[in-house]
């Protein structure tokens, strides 16, 4: 594992050394624009200028771009949750991590870019608008980066970012100085989690409450359209083809007249609440809590809380967390002969 | 609390080929009395049981889902009751905050366990018993 002190702006010269020594034939990073920064694929090494890669933004997860990846070689700047992600779609055999490189770095939060403008990415910019960050940013117990190739630490690090991989061939050729975080990177990283497992722990208790009586259930999904968006936004919600779009799931209209006969009356659009708890027992296991379908829902649900609770009771009794690390296998393709005995 | 005494629940039984299915068989032949309230349906595994099926079941208002397996150690396919078993372990994880766990029961009977597949049966018919109906039998809001 190497190490070394490196400045925001001397990042644009690792991807111009990834780009021009055909390392990779393309690089996914943020770059302002005009009208706002946006995430965009560069594969000319002199449009890297004006690339924002710490730009705390999330307006997607962008490892659901990346599923099915063919043999272009691409490098990819990502928040952790989105590494997190690629991580997992890499155990459900959906990614091919022999042509993709990530890369990602410390995260202290990110905005919609619906919501907030950005002009410029410094910290103390950030800082004035922490009201406005992501609720999934707030109640996010893995901000720093996962299993990735490249990382980027910036909690913790006096003046600049420490950059830190196992592969040294992707900076070859690169003068780097040698450098470490300082020794209260964990203590700042204890501080920031405790602030944000204290949002969670209130978030998932009012969700408790909700879920545990039927009619707090319906109220919750009540006014659900089955658009099926938090399906289409899910990173971990795979399937090329879902239940829901076969005959049997996507119900027509002489299949609903069927199904209202049975018991004289169907709620239309059908199924919602099967539709959420086929989601949940699917996603939970390795659901990364991104926060994209509750952002994708144009009936604001608050998906994201449901999300929570779930997830991290799923994951906690496999004692797994998903997408941290890339060889762990995943939880319900594994087992132990003396496990779950009473 | 009339309508919870005269309750008849309805239970979908989920039995494997090879094991709780001959269990059950195995009942009937010995003429074991069982209560009749549960539905049987053949897989071929207790791992074939997709928790889709079970959400499905419990969505659309049915009152119990049994799946019953070979014990650890006996399924025909190795491993597939050690396979269910974690999915029915994280389904009563999230079933639990939806207030339905106690609706799901795994249970392990062998072929010649026809005498415990009488009793799993009317174990499980008296725990539904008591829960009462389903909760979302009657509501069709969602």
């Amino acid at each position: 594992m190497a190490t070394y002190k490196i400045q925001e702006k001397e990042l644009q010269s690792v991807f111009e050394n990834l780009l021009k020594k055909n390392i990779v034939e393309g690089i996914m990073v943020q770059k302002k624009g005009e009208h706002g920064i946006f995430p965009v694929l560069i594969t000319d090494p002199d449009l890297l200028e004006g690339i924002t890669p710490s730009a705390p933004l999330f307006s997607f997860n962008r490892a659901v771009l990346l599923q099915n990846n063919g043999c272009r070689k691409l490098a990819v700047v990502v928040n952790p949750c989105e590494a997190r992600a690629i991580n997992e779609l890499k155990k459900l055999n959906q990614i091919d991590m022999d042509n993709l490189i990530v890369i990602s770095g410390d995260c202290l939060g990110t905005f919609d870019p619906k919501d907030v403008q950005m002009d410029s990415t410094s910290p103390e910019n950030i800082a004035e608008k922490k009201s406005e960050l992501r609720t999934a940013c707030t109640v996010c117990e893995h901000f720093t980066p996962p299993e990735v190739d490249i990382a980027i630490y910036g909690i913790g690090v006096d003046g600049g970012l420490v950059l830190s991989t196992d592969r040294e061939e992707l900076l070859e050729g690169l003068s780097l100085t040698p450098g470490e975080p300082s020794a209260n990177r964990d203590a700042e990283i204890k501080k920031i989690l405790d602030e944000h497992l204290a949002a969670k722990e209130k978030m998932v208790s009012g969700i408790s409450e909700t879920l545990s009586t039927t009619d707090g259930t319906i109220e919750l999904f009540k006014h659900c359209i089955r658009c099926d968006n938090c399906r289409d936004v899910c990173p971990i919600c795979y399937c090329k083809v879902c239940y829901f779009q076969t005959p049997l799931g996507d119900l027509k209209t002489d299949d609903m007249v069927n199904q209202a006969s049975i018991k004289g009356l169907l709620r239309i659009p059908p199924d919602i609440l099967f539709y959420h708890l086929t989601r949940n027992i699917h996603v939970a296991p390795g659901c990364v809590e991104c926060g994209a379908c509750e952002e994708a829902c144009p009936r604001d649900i608050p998906l994201l809380p449901v999300w929570k609770a779930l997830a991290s009771d799923v994951q906690s009794i496999f004692d797994y967390i998903a997408g941290m690390e890339k060889e762990v296998p995943l939880p319900l393709v594994q087992f132990k002969e003396d496990e779950f005995e009473d | 609390m009339d309508e919870k005494s005269d309750f008849e629940p309805r239970i979908l039984g989920f039995l494997c080929n090879w094991c709780s299915y001959a269990g059950a068989d195995l009942a009937g032949v010995s003429r074991f009395q069982y209560p009749p309230n549960v539905r049987i349906i053949r897989v071929m595994c207790s791992s074939r049981v997709d928790p889709m099926y079970i959400v499905k079941a419990l969505t659309d208002g049915i009152d119990g889902v049994l799946v019953a397996g070979c014990h650890p150690g006996d399924c025909h396919y190795i491993e597939g009751n050690y396979r269910a078993r974690r999915r029915m372990v994280a389904l009563d994880q999230i079933l639990e905050r939806y207030g339905l766990k106690d609706r799901v029961f795994l249970e392990w009977v062998s072929a010649s366990e026809g005498k415990r597949f009488a009793e799993v049966i009317t174990h499980v018919t008296e725990e539904i018993k008591k829960l009462g109906p389903n909760p979302h039998k009657k509501k069709w809001e969602i």
